[in-house]
């Protein structure tokens, strides 16, 4: 069983990535580690608005 | 050749060998599995290269002829295989001979009076001529000998031998004994004649046959085998290649051969298992694949003393399955040896056997063996019946090489250099065996450089700051009086067009509409509707289009999902929408409200990072999922639309796609951002209708259209009107096969034509191929991406694949979507970090497509990995099927299936398990409440039992033919009565795939769709009956359309003979006369 871990970018959008191998540029790592399946599951847990960072702060000074 | 002044001596019976008038027969045994394949394979192809090879080797030692032969002679005398004939015909089975007393031919020559490029010459000629001259396998002896004396002391020794007689080792050591016996006959012509060895060949065969025949060894293959599936080498012929096997070889770096050996010395292994591990890991890297099986020839000569001096062949090639996921170079070692190991008292299992359960006759075409290297071997010709056969040889100094021997007709020179390649990448990089293999990319630098950015689509820069909306305000301001918009009834001016949604937009806004808000939008394909979608986006809102044919409940789950709160129904279709926490404002009363805002621009209301739309695609777990687009991708998409669909021409283009779906965004958005004329289609239109409607307002600028589309203009448009149609007809949303291009252009050499492909998930489309010539492949390719998009092929490590390989595609670049509504997970899982690209934090798409590369830069489709297919253009995923049908409350448990893949129009078929036959017509009525009408399965067929293959998965290619197992349910009254029925019956049959039809069917019920009702009308013409297109679509019942049918030439069908197979025999019909 292959291992993974929880990532997200800048956009703070999540992703899964294998745990051994470097990330890519612009992505950190969440925290998170385990089987893909465990990953996903906590992704589907935290992630829970799917706007980019970008998007939600322009909402939120609209708003403010 | 000039030999008359060369001296030629022959030893030996001249010419042929003569069989002796009567041969004493001393021996007699059957062949073994192998042999019987080698001889027979020769007898079959009589014409095909023999099955022999040719070694020729330098012998240091002064030549004499008689003393040679005598050599010769002695050997032959102690080996019953060198004497050795089969028979093939005069005894129940085959039957391999030995002679009692066989001569072997040995020509000499002396070449000592020539230069040694002569010699040279004479030598690879001499190879040439035997490798294509065949053995009589019925006459022994099967061997040749030729000595070429090249100076005082030393001579060429070249042996031809039929590779059913002797195995590698088998001879070598003949050779040696050869030399070693004249040698010490030069010493002491007096030397006495050597015992014969103890064991015979006919023992091996017995041991074989005992073998084959053991359930213990039966049983261990089918264990290590369990759903394996055949793992062979992509193809990629050398078309120029002069001979029909071709070598590479090379030598493996000292240092690295030290290191290899130490690492054995560590894992306590034999050497031969890192080499194996070596090998394992170099198959996965040039098929891309992770579960391999590749060959392993082991010599499976007695035990012990008695076999090792036995000649014959005792070869066998075992399987060796790998699996190759995430795992440590030293852990990938271990399992290879403990497979190795395990496999050993069971080598002798005959591959043939193994492999009469694969489908394709071949589990794998490439072997790995051992050997010593002969650094006396001049001159080899040996003939692989493998793709590729790979040896690792020990030289005498300790050092390796390795040797690739590759058929040239399905691996060229150039793919087993990239392959030895990847062999020493693997080799270099194995001995730190603490690292993961799986990161290991197969690429030369060189190769990596080509297809991640030479073949990858161009930057380029569009407007990254502009929305698909303000993109069209561009051109009202250019172009205010030009037509934008015309659905036949209605036709409005760009400046008009802009003026009626800005109003629309100011009232959405204070409805609440604005960015990252969804408004679902359910009108008919009109002026109206695109008035409709720009008011949705400059509200600063995504939209979300709904197809009116949609079941209620489709839409009540489309309206949940995407989290719409306004709907903007036309009224005949208000009703429609289902009661839910949305507000249903009809169109008109829309428009009413508006009249008094103001009709000038609003300004920015979104950005183009915001949602531009949300398209609902088929899951996979049994609901759909809506793609979030934003703008960006949408509008460099459109840039690319604009320059390789709409630069050229004039016209616009038409909409008759559903707005459901992407296809539609090309034909719908192009023109507007373009200045151009775009024409609305009404979605009543049948396809019949639709191709006069085309025809009428032809010429288009381009036209995008599924490939079933440019099928069906094809079948109905006369040369004339298909080359006026479009300047460009842009194909894609499914695989476009290359006999419908051929079709189309036989009568239209002038549009461009384009086959793009795309997911939504990737913001329509992003390959692009132009064709500019005859495409080869069975489908045409998909071509390279368009700009600012990166597409890869990658194994199951995101790895790039090889140059052919096959792997699974990934989209990168500006075109990845954000990701599916309301799913975390599987949007984690799909959109994954793209490694590749050089913007930080950049995601790449999954696709599940499988594609490769071909050589000169463009993508082969290669089709789905999983479940999801395509029908008429549309992604469906069986599993949502199985998942509506399941929903019935009789249902057990269901199967979606496809047949007539490899047809012309594919169908969907559906399975269940029930206690009882449920009628069909419910089963369709349940579904037809949950599916839109692309996914409804024709045919629904009760089984008892789900068929599963040795994975446990659903083999759906054992599922019964559609209605084979029903026929209990109907009665006599429902067989097709009378020549008309029965005629009408048996074209159905044939272009439904259905097993019976009743006279109570009607067409579409069964599958049909307007494609093949056209189909059905030329073919029932060409009996001589004609049938009404209306008829058949109504649908009428097969009885009613039989009574409704006319005859069109006396006699009619009555005299026809029913239902011969003439699916093509309409080609070069008078299409015209259909309209």
């Amino acid at each position: 069983m292959s291992a993974y871990k929880v990532v997200l970018n800048d956009e703070e959008q999540y992703s899964i990535w294998p745990l051994l191998r470097d990330n890519p540029p612009g992505w950190r790592d969440e925290g998170t580690r385990g089987t893909r399946e465990e990953c996903l599951d906590r992704i589907e847990a935290v992630w829970t608005d799917m706007r980019p960072l970008g998007v939600r702060r322009r909402a939120s000074a609209l708003v403010a | 050749m000039n030999h008359r002044t060369l001296a030629q001596e022959r030893v030996g019976p001249p010419g042929p060998p003569a069989i002796p008038a009567a041969p004493v027969v001393v021996e007699t045994s059957p062949l073994t599995v192998l042999q019987t394949g080698m001889v027979f394979h020769q007898e079959l192809d009589p014409h095909g290269l023999p099955y022999h090879h040719v070694h020729s080797h330098l012998v240091r030692a002064p030549l004499d002829t008689a003393l040679l032969h005598r050599a010769v002679q002695d050997v032959t005398r102690r080996h019953p295989v060198l004497r050795t004939r089969f028979d093939l015909v005069d005894h129940e089975e085959p039957l391999q001979l030995v002679h009692e007393d066989v001569e072997l031919p040995l020509s000499c020559e002396d070449l000592r009076g020539v230069t040694g490029d002569k010699q040279l010459k004479v030598l690879r000629e001499l190879a040439e001529a035997e490798r294509v001259r065949p053995f009589d396998v019925t006459c022994p002896p099967l061997v040749r000998l030729f000595a070429h004396r090249l100076t005082d002391d030393t001579f060429r020794l070249t042996q031809t031998d039929h590779h059913a007689l002797l195995d590698g080792p088998s001879r070598t050591l003949f050779r040696t004994e050869v030399v070693d016996r004249y040698r010490r006959l030069l010493d002491d012509p007096g030397t006495p004649e050597d015992p014969a060895p103890t064991t015979a060949f006919r023992e091996f065969v017995a041991l074989e046959r005992r073998t084959a025949v053991s359930e213990e060894v039966q049983r261990f293959w089918a264990d290590a085998l369990a759903g394996c599936e055949p793992c062979t080498l992509p193809h990629r012929p050398d078309e120029r290649a002069t001979a029909p096997h071709g070598t590479v070889e090379c030598e493996i770096p000292g240092e690295t051969a030290d290191r290899l050996r130490t690492l054995a010395d560590r894992l306590q292994v034999p050497l031969r298992s890192v080499l194996l591990a070596a090998h394992a890991k170099a198959v996965g890297l040039a098929t891309g694949r992770h579960d391999i099986v590749t060959g392993v020839v082991s010599d499976g000569r007695l035990e012990g003393a008695a076999g090792a001096g036995a000649l014959g062949m005792h070869l066998n090639v075992t399987p060796l399955r790998v699996d190759l996921t995430g795992s440590g170079w030293g852990e990938l070692v271990r399992q290879v040896h403990d497979t190795d190991a395990a496999a050993r008292p069971y080598r002798r299992y005959p591959l043939a056997v193994v492999q009469w359960d694969v489908d394709d006759g071949e589990l794998f075409d490439h072997v790995v063996d051992f050997a010593d290297a002969d650094p006396d071997l001049a001159l080899r010709v040996a003939p692989t019946s493998r793709t590729l056969s790979t040896t690792f040889l020990h030289t005498a100094d300790g050092g390796l090489r390795l040797r690739l021997d590759h058929t040239t007709s399905r691996l060229g020179q150039d793919r087993a250099e990239d392959i030895r390649d990847a062999y020493l990448k693997v080799l270099a990089a194995l001995p730190d065996a603490e690292e993961r293999h799986e990161h290991l990319c197969p690429l030369t630098e060189s190769a990596y450089h080509l297809m991640l950015k030479e073949w990858n689509g161009p930057a380029r820069p569009y407007p990254v700051d502009r929305c698909v909306h303000e993109l069209f305000e561009e051109q009202v301001r250019r172009v205010p009086d030009a037509l934008a918009v015309t659905d036949g009834t209605v036709e409005l001016s760009y400046a008009e067009l802009n003026r009626r949604a800005n109003r629309i937009a100011r009232r959405l806004r204070q409805q609440g509409a604005g960015p990252e808000s969804v408004v679902a939008v359910l009108a008919g394909r009109g002026t109206e509707l695109v008035v409709l979608l720009l008011a949705v986006l400059k509200s600063g809102a995504a939209y979300l289009p709904l197809e009116p044919q949609y079941p209620a409940e489709r839409l009540r789950y489309l309206l949940e999902d995407s989290g719409a709160r306004l709907v903007l129904a036309q009224e005949r279709f208000t009703a429609r929408v289902p009661e839910g926490p949305w507000t249903v404002w009809e169109t008109a009363t829309l428009a009413e409200e508006s009249a008094g805002l103001p009709d000038t621009d609003l300004g920015r209301t979104s950005a183009p990072d915001n949602l531009m739309y949300v398209i609902y695609t088929s899951g996979s777990t049994g609901k759909p999922k809506g793609v979030l687009v934003p703008h960006f991708g949408v509008v460099n998409y459109l840039g690319w639309c604009g320059e390789g669909y709409a630069a050229r021409g004039s016209g616009g283009a038409p909409v008759f796609s559903s707005i459901a779906f992407d296809m539609i965004v090309p034909n719908l958005y192009t023109p507007l951002v373009t200045g151009e004329r775009l024409c609305m289609l009404d979605d009543s239109l049948d396809s019949v209708a639709l191709a006069d409607r085309l025809d009428e307002l032809a010429p288009f600028t381009f036209i995008k259209m599924t490939p079933g589309h440019l099928d069906l203009l094809d079948q109905l448009l006369p040369p004339e009107r298909a080359r006026r149609l479009a300047t460009t007809l842009a194909v894609g949303a499914d695989t476009f096969p290359t006999r419908i291009l051929d079709s189309w252009r036989r009568k239209d050499t002038d549009s461009v034509i384009l086959n793009e492909y795309g997911p939504t998930e990737a913001s329509v489309g992003n390959t692009v191929h132009i064709v500019d010539g005859p495409v080869t492949t069975e489908q045409v390719p998909i071509g390279r991406a368009i700009p600012n998009t990166t597409m890869y092929v990658l194994d199951h490590a995101l790895n790039p694949v090889p140059l052919g390989v096959s792997g699974e595609l990934y989209i990168g670049g500006d075109c990845v979507v954000r990701g599916y509504a309301g799913r975390a997970r599987l949007t984690a899982d799909r959109f994954v970090p793209d490694p590749f690209s050089e913007v930080p934090g950049a995601r790449m798409y999954r696709t599940g497509d499988l594609g490769r590369w071909l050589p000169g830069g463009s993508l082969e489709f290669l089709g789905r990995d999983d479940d999801q297919l395509k029908v008429n253009g549309y992604r469906v995923e069986l599993g949502e099927i199985e998942a509506a049908l399941v929903a019935h409350p009789a249902v057990k448990q269901s199967v979606a299936a496809v047949i007539g893949k490899d047809r012309k129009t594919p169908r969907l078929v559906g399975y269940y398990i029930a206690d009882e036959e449920i009628p069909e017509r419910d089963l369709l009525a349940h579904l037809a409440e949950r599916l839109p009408a692309y996914m409804l399965p024709g045919i629904m067929t009760r089984i008892d039992t789900l068929p599963l293959n040795a994975n446990g998965k659903v083999d759906r290619k054992a599922l019964p033919t559609p209605r084979a197992l029903t026929e209990a349910a109907y009665d006599d009254r429902a067989v097709p009565r009378g020549e008309r029925e029965r005629t009408i019956a048996a074209v159905w049959q044939d272009l439904l795939y259905v097993e019976q039809v009743w006279r109570t069917d009607d067409f579409t019920a069964l599958g049909g769709n307007s494609l093949l009702a056209v189909q059905l009308v030329f073919r029932l013409r060409f009996q001589g009956l004609e049938v009404s297109l209306a008829d058949v679509l109504r649908p009428l019942p097969l009885a009613d359309l039989a009574a409704a049918a006319t005859p069109i030439r006396p006699g009619g069908a009555a005299d026809e003979p029913a239902g011969p197979d003439n699916s093509d025999s309409y080609d070069g019909f008078d299409r015209d006369g259909m309209r």
